[in-house]
């Protein structure tokens, strides 16, 4: 039932929204569009293990990075086209996630966070002294399929809605339930059963396909990659991003990535002091509303229809309380 | 033996900053990102006070530590408090130290600039020699700080009623709460203590690499490493983690290329953990 609801909601989303952006928005609002819809496909692969297992993952531009500089070397020495690269790179990224799963998967809640976060550092330092995929400066060659904007981010709305939905579904299969069941309480889940350590592979790996395929993307979109595109900072945005539109919600990477692609662009004026007056809205945001934009919504749709409690949005309505926190003194 | 000091020299930072965060993530559960904002702040108001206003070293000192531990306080207040008190869980923790990392960062830039300069020392010109080499006091002055700040934390931690609040609560917080400590007090004294530490660090490193912005970023890291590689609240494992880290740099911008440091730390990382998943020293890691 709420499946269907998702795909109800995506399509409309995507038709009208995508009909006023191909239509009716300006060249600028479009480029807009077109990083907001690549930050939301990478950020829907995030969700998977960071949203609804609980897992701060702060390595998801790594993926993207990987993907991003297989497409650069592809295309500038086999010659393969965008098509046939998406789907190749994004498998090359989770194989990549799949190797270093293995030993981070052992640490666990803020280790875990912190540990992803090397990767970030890894990678920038490999590509910069990478001198044949063009080292610090960066590297391009790529050719956009279609002949216009208009083609390309049709493209976008397309891939995007297709990836929103289809982690849509992954959360309705066991591996979903299990990954919120994990958020929860992982000893416990392990304990009845739950394959834990199989679960957050299978989460881990997926968000780094889907990281890749943003990445395949965005190296389409911006025409040339740097080794900053994908550094540890981008991770955290990505993150950043997903806490803000709601983790662990279907709306949340959209919302989120609007959030965060938006901001910088009406602070624009502001100049050098674009990234503080962020950091201060970001902040003050997860004080007003820890669950994000998306929770937010939800509160606010449940007090005013007492009569519909919990219609829409998150599978999983309650958060974990384990224990009030008592303030002494 | 230049490498030996240099060595000792680096884990001795990642050492001072290590126990810092292992503090702070022991009672309230946060990578606290932001303790290299808070020694940027430091370093760069030290630059300033020294350069602007000319005052001598120890008012410098003392007024750089006090406000490392007041921002720290504020940080906790701010920051961390509002996440924390409605249980938003594991998640929101790391994006919001980012977050303040972020805010300071760039309200540092905007304030001060992003020129480096180096907090002077009365011992910056100093020479000392150890078995025949030369080692420059600044050195020797960083080894110095984190004994004495390891100590004194020890000291702080079992001998006083804060302190052994602050171990309780990170040994279970539940328990601790039952039994009486004072929670919001405890946070703000361990913040307080972080705070002095980034004030120490801040001094240290800032007499040995420049001041700027971001000079801490990418240290703090490497403590982070630290603390996963030598597992919380054990301080024998946070020395010899450090020093492990610290000589795995070393050795490897020596022997192998400079052009990968960043990545040595992490390899040590993976390898501690392929063998020792709950590190050097670990017991069970903390969930959540």
């Amino acid at each position: 039932m709420t499946m269907s609801r998702y795909v109800v909601g995506t399509l409309v989303i995507a038709i009208v929204g995508g009909a006023y952006v191909l239509f009716v928005a300006s060249p600028y609002l479009q480029a807009v569009t077109a990083v907001i819809l690549i930050y939301t496909v990478a950020v829907s692969g995030l969700n998977l293990l960071a949203g609804y297992g609980g897992y701060p993952n702060l390595g998801q531009a790594t993926f993207m990075g990987v993907a991003a500089y297989f497409s650069a070397w592809a295309t500038n020495n086999i010659d393969w086209g965008f098509w046939p690269l998406l789907l190749v790179a994004p498998l090359i990224a989770a194989g990549v996630a799949l190797v270093v799963a293995l030993p981070l998967l052992r640490l666990k809640g803020q280790y875990f966070a912190i540990a992803t976060l090397l990767l970030g550092v890894v990678l920038t330092t490999i590509l910069a002294n990478a001198k044949n995929l063009g080292g610090s400066v960066g590297i391009g060659g790529f050719d956009r399929p279609g002949t216009g904007s208009v083609q390309w981010l049709t493209v976008l709305i397309v891939i995007t809605a297709l990836v929103t939905l289809g982690c849509a579904r992954v959360v309705t299969l066991p591996v979903g339930r299990h990954l919120l069941a994990i958020r929860r309480d992982e000893s416990l889940s392990e304990s009845i059963g739950i394959p834990v350590y199989r679960r957050k592979l299978q989460a881990f790996v997926l968000g780094g396909l889907i990281g890749g395929v943003a990445g395949v993307l965005l190296s389409y979109n911006s025409y040339f990659i740097s080794p900053d595109l994908f550094s540890f900072y981008e991770s955290f945005l990505l993150f950043v991003a997903l806490i803000v539109g709601g983790s662990g919600t279907v709306s949340g990477p959209l919302l989120g990535s609007a959030f965060m692609v938006g901001l910088p662009e009406l602070f624009r004026f502001a100049a050098e002091g674009r990234y503080l007056t962020m950091g201060l809205v970001f902040i003050i945001v997860m004080a007003i509303a820890p669950d994000g934009i998306a929770g937010l919504g939800q509160r606010l749709a449940a007090s005013m229809s007492p009569l519909l409690p919990n219609s829409r949005g998150r599978p999983e309505p309650a958060p974990a309380t384990p224990t009030p926190m008592k303030t002494g003194v | 033996m230049q490498l030996l000091v240099d060595a000792a020299t680096l884990g001795s930072l990642y050492c001072l900053l290590a126990i810092g965060l292992s503090l702070v993530y022991g009672v309230i559960g946060i990578p606290h990102f932001a303790h290299a904002g808070v020694i940027a702040t430091v370093a760069l108001l030290a630059v300033f006070m020294q350069t602007a206003l000319h005052f001598p070293f120890v008012i410098v000192a003392v007024l750089a530590l006090l406000t490392g531990g007041v921002l720290a306080v504020a940080i906790e207040r701010f920051a961390y408090a509002p996440i924390m008190s409605r249980n938003k869980g594991p998640a929101a923790g790391p994006a919001v130290a980012l977050g303040v990392l972020l805010v300071l960062g760039s309200a540092n830039l905007m304030t001060w600039g992003g020129q480096r300069q180096i907090v002077s020392t009365p011992y910056s010109g100093d020479n000392v020699n150890v078995f025949g080499s030369n080692v420059s006091g600044v050195r020797i002055a960083m080894i110095a700080w984190a004994i004495v700040s390891i100590v004194a934390l020890q000291i702080f931690l079992k001998r006083t009623r804060i302190g052994r609040s602050i171990v309780a609560l990170s040994q279970d917080a539940d328990a601790a709460r039952l039994m009486g400590v004072q929670v919001r007090l405890t946070y703000m004294s361990a913040f307080f203590v972080s705070g002095l530490l980034a004030g120490v660090a801040a001094l240290a490193y800032g007499g040995l690499a420049p001041a700027y912005p971001y000079m801490a970023d990418t240290v703090i890291l490497n403590a982070f490493v630290v603390v996963i590689i030598g597992g919380m609240g054990s301080i024998f494992g946070a020395i010899a983690a450090s020093l492990l880290v610290a000589f795995a740099q070393v050795l490897g911008t020596e022997f192998i290329s400079s052009d990968y440091t960043p990545i040595y730390a992490f390899v040590v990382l993976l390898v501690v953990l392929s063998i020792k998943p709950n590190g050097l020293f670990g017991r069970q890691v903390r969930t959540a």
